[in-house]
């Protein structure tokens, strides 16, 4: 899951080297991007974090471990970027490229497979983004980006058992989102309340 | 083994990829129950739908090539804010502190050095016989600070005059403890009455102790003399009253 780290290439930056610094940027963008995106879910946005969060870096290259990987600290670093600008922005709006995917189709399937799978997706969407912070985080490093609990949890600045409750919290509360049909065992029969 | 913790836990195990050879009763009990099965399978199922929805976020995504010039521009730029103001002040009054803390630990050095004074210790030529215990035939009775420092600090006893007033009821437990006429104090060697004193006074009583002074100092103490005729005693009229 993590890219590998070129020799020295920290070394480098710290001794003011600008190619060891496009060499780190084309090598860490992929996974802060997609973190920055999966958060705020706008690709304008999401640009905007990593520019600060790549500019942060290079002005702090100094403190940055050539030993270790800065992915965890970009991740960080990136995700504190997100939330601070939801905290500004308060609600978020939907942004236009969810909106035209909505309506693109895939003809291969069936119509009411099209409706069911779409409404669940737009169910989960939604979900995640009204999990609280701590959550959304932990969902998008574990699920999204495929981290293991350690590393996402070094990430999320937690531990393991921690990592896990959150984990554990967020399907449960995206579980009970889903429709009342979906939640239930296929055993369970419905009862009608008259 | 009970359907809801089979389900709890065989949750953890399947989340996050715990499932080894000791889950399998969990497993032989998933294969009889339909409800766990269905339980699990939908947590799979949520998961799985999860997973497609947080691609669904980023799929075919990548930032533009626009923001590798951005980052550039913005980094040849000189820092400007307070953030910049702030970080650019740290710096400077932590290497400040540095210099600081490193000048203090060497005067702090210096100072103990100067203050310390290094003896050298004599060992004794023969030691002194030791009174032995009740108990000495199995066990040698250690000797305590003035053996220790034997050579070196000897301790010296001498006899303070204490004026005791005794309250106005004898039936205060402090009183009894002290009180000379006491016959439990008769054999104990901190507190004992002076032979030549008289202790008839009314008002108050006559107690001496033994107090320890270092041989080595001899005259920066004040040592009272024993010898109570060279300063006569002259009994203290202390009114008694009410304690408070």
């Amino acid at each position: 899951m993590e890219p590998t780290q070129p020799d020295d290439l920290i070394g480098r930056m710290q001794a003011d080297d600008l190619h060891a610094f496009e060499e780190f940027f084309n090598t860490y963008k992929r996974p802060v991007y997609t973190t920055a995106l999966a958060i705020t879910r706008d690709p304008f946005l999401a640009e905007e974090v990593l520019q600060d969060c790549f500019v942060k870096a290079y002005r702090v290259r100094d403190r940055l471990q050539p030993d270790r990987s800065p992915l965890p600290w970009l991740q960080r670093v990136a995700i504190n970027l997100c939330y601070s600008r939801f905290s500004r922005r308060k609600s978020l709006a939907e942004p236009i490229t969810s909106i035209i995917s909505n309506l693109v189709v895939d003809l291969g399937q069936r119509p009411d497979q099209i409706v069911e799978s779409r409404e669940i997706l737009e169910v989960l969407q939604r979900g995640i983004d009204s999990l609280p912070p701590k959550q959304q985080t932990a969902v998008i490093l574990y699920y999204l980006h495929g981290y293991s609990l350690a590393e996402a949890a070094e990430i999320a600045e937690c531990n393991v058992g921690t990592m896990k409750s959150r984990l554990h919290y967020a399907l449960k509360a995206l579980r009970a989102r889903l429709p009342v049909e979906r939640r239930l065992p296929a055993g369970v029969p419905l009862r009608v309340v008259e | 083994m009970s359907c809801a913790r089979v389900c709890r836990e065989l949750l953890e195990l399947s989340r996050f990829g715990e499932l080894d050879v000791r889950s399998a009763p969990h497993i032989e009990h998933l294969v009889d129950c339909r409800a766990c099965r269905d339980v699990i399978g939908l947590d799979r199922a949520l998961v799985q739908q999860l997973r497609v929805a947080l691609q669904a976020r980023i799929d075919g995504a990548s930032p533009s090539s626009a923001a590798w010039d951005g980052i550039l521009r913005r980094t040849q730029r000189p820092e400007a804010g307070l953030s910049a103001w702030f970080r650019r002040r740290s710096a400077l009054v932590l290497s400040r502190l540095r210099t600081a803390t490193a000048v203090s630990a060497t005067a702090l050095a210096v100072l103990i050095a100067s203050s310390t004074q290094v003896g050298i210790l004599q060992q004794h030529a023969a030691p002194s016989p030791r009174p032995q215990s009740g108990a000495g035939e199995r066990f040698e009775r250690q000797s305590l600070l003035a053996e220790a420092r034997d050579g070196y600090l000897r301790i010296a006893a001498s006899e303070t005059t204490v004026a005791y007033v005794p309250p106005a009821r004898t039936t205060d437990p402090e009183a009894f403890m002290i009180h000379p006429s006491n016959p439990g104090l008769g054999s104990a060697d901190s507190v004992s009455s002076s032979p030549g004193q008289s202790v008839t006074a009314p008002d108050a009583h006559i107690v001496v102790i033994r107090a320890s002074v270092p041989a080595d100092k001899p005259d920066s103490i004040e040592r009272p003399t024993a010898d109570t005729t060279a300063a006569p005693w002259q009994p203290i009229s202390i009114p008694t009253g009410k304690p408070s």
